[in-house]
């Protein structure tokens, strides 16, 4: 969807990088082999986490083998074995990448959201008649999303609220068997809200020089140009991502995780506040490097 | 309940190490950590839990700090409905506060933390510490809301240790920079004749 959630890799011992790559291998294969392989071509690292998360939580590991694919024909790589965990990264993938494209298509009228819908179209039709619920409750809130875009919502705390109760949305399907679900919604909130804003900061300059809608632009009171309200809303962003990313932790704390702890930590600690601290320089701009 | 496991220690843990492990779970999850929090109850349990298996495995003569709670003051304003709302908080009912809330005519600083307090527990940050920070405004000298528009700026504190010790964060380099400009110092006396590092 973004590409902000992702591990701090330097910090990423060797073994947990291979793992990492497993579950997005994982998820890749899950994707075409519900999806078809056009779907492939929309995949994402925060539904990685999905996945993740959603293994570390179940009671039985399906663990790692070796395997070819496209990307890497001759050599066998370690991937995940298709389980729960990984069909439902590649649902949540495929949910969340077709609506982002509408919701693209609808703002910016944009030529490749257009043309990217119409090739998720057949696997959005097949990942909504496999998890209903959650197709249903994001669409419904990418509507009530829009419309409040529409209606120009100058604060970040009710615009994020969207976003951040879609992402408890997709989370609620995690890990039903764990009874973590209290902790795994209040996670999944401030995960969202850590997303949008993330997202809006980080995207300023574009969306006011196309006056499209930013919901920082707008509690900044959209005077001067981007770098002024850069610099004059950088203390109350930071804040706001940094202190819901302390309650996305405080939450994650109380999961029973039974395994792939040292990643999910890497990835919560210190991928998210990374992520953080360079967008707030400035100098984020999306999901880089492969992996 | 496996104790060794809760405190995530190995079996052959000796009691110094048992008593850090401890220490460093207690710190996790003490009620500070999670005030203002929808999930405190989750982790007074598990702090509960952390506790119990404390006891099984400390010596005797060695004291367990038990969790204390993380409950709100007292009714501090002459207001009965702010009362009544305080005590909607206590129990959770959030939604129950806030529409209280905006039913209520006269905002003054009491208000205004309350506000920021229900803001807090649905995750609204921004508007959760402009409240209190209102609130502090008009009463510079109240306690309470003080220690609440603190406690909002200092949530975030916690969190971001692990990643500043990881030494990611400044551009200043630190050791790695150290050893490369003595390195590339070296290397300039030995293209001069001399040698800075005899070793290398």
């Amino acid at each position: 969807m973004f590409g902000y959630v992702q591990p701090l890799r330097p910090e990423l011992r060797v073994r947990d990088m291979a793992l990492y790559r497993a579950f997005y291998c994982g998820q890749c294969k899950a994707v075409s082999r519900r999806y078809g392989a056009i779907a492939r071509g929309f995949l994402s690292y925060d539904t990685a986490l999905l996945g993740l998360l959603s293994a570390a939580l179940s009671v039985r590991d399906a663990g790692v083998r070796n395997e070819r694919c496209i990307a890497s024909p001759i050599k066998k790589k370690p991937v995940a074995r298709p389980c729960a965990a990984t069909e439902f990264a590649a649902d949540a993938n495929v949910i969340l990448a077709y609506n982002k494209l509408r919701d693209d298509w609808r703002d910016e009228r944009s030529k490749k959201a257009a043309a990217g819908r119409v090739f998720l179209s057949r696997a959005y039709r097949r990942a909504r008649r496999a998890r209903p619920d959650m197709a249903g409750a994001v669409e419904t809130l990418m509507e009530e999303l829009a419309v409040l875009e529409r209606a120009g919502c100058p604060r970040m705390d009710e615009a994020a609220d969207v976003f951040a109760r879609m992402m408890q949305a997709v989370f609620a399907e995690l890990g039903a068997e764990s009874g973590d679900a209290r902790a795994l919604s209040w996670m999944a909130y401030n995960l969202g809200k850590w997303v949008y804003l993330t997202d809006a900061f980080d995207d300023l300059e574009k969306d006011v020089a196309r006056d499209g809608y930013n919901v920082i632009w707008l509690q900044y009171g959209r005077e001067g140009d981007a770098a002024a309200c850069r610099r004059g809303m950088r203390e109350a962003v930071g804040f706001n991502l940094k202190t819901s990313l302390s309650q996305c932790a405080a939450a994650y704390e109380l999961l029973h995780v039974r395994r792939y702890k040292e990643l999910l930590d890497n990835i919560i600690y210190l991928g998210l506040m990374d992520r953080t601290e360079r967008v707030l320089k400035g100098e984020s701009k999306q999901a880089d490097g492969s992996i | 309940m496996d104790p060794y496991k809760v405190l995530g220690v190995s079996e052959d843990a000796t009691q110094e190490e048992i008593r850090a492990a401890y220490r460093e779970l207690v710190k996790k999850y003490h009620p500070d950590q999670y005030a203002n929090n929808p999930l405190s109850d989750l982790a007074q349990e598990k702090l509960k839990e952390i506790n119990l298996a404390y006891d099984m495995l400390a010596d005797k003569s060695q004291q367990g700090h038990g969790p204390s709670g993380g409950a709100y003051g007292a009714g501090a304003g002459p207001g009965m409905e702010f009362a009544q709302i305080r005590d909607m908080i206590v129990r959770g009912n959030i939604q129950g506060a806030e529409s209280a809330l905006n039913a209520i005519q006269g905002r003054n600083a009491e208000w205004h933390y309350l506000y920021g307090v229900v803001c807090l527990r649905k995750g609204w940050y921004d508007q959760a510490r402009e409240h209190m920070q209102k609130a502090v405004q008009m009463e510079p000298n109240n306690v309470e809301y003080r220690a609440g528009l603190n406690n909002i700026n200092s949530m975030s504190f916690g969190y971001g240790r692990s990643y500043q010790r990881s030494g990611m964060q400044g551009d200043s380099g630190g050791l790695c920079n150290i050893c490369a400009t003595l390195w590339c110092a070296d290397c300039c006396c030995e293209c001069m004749g001399g040698d800075f590092i005899p070793c290398c």
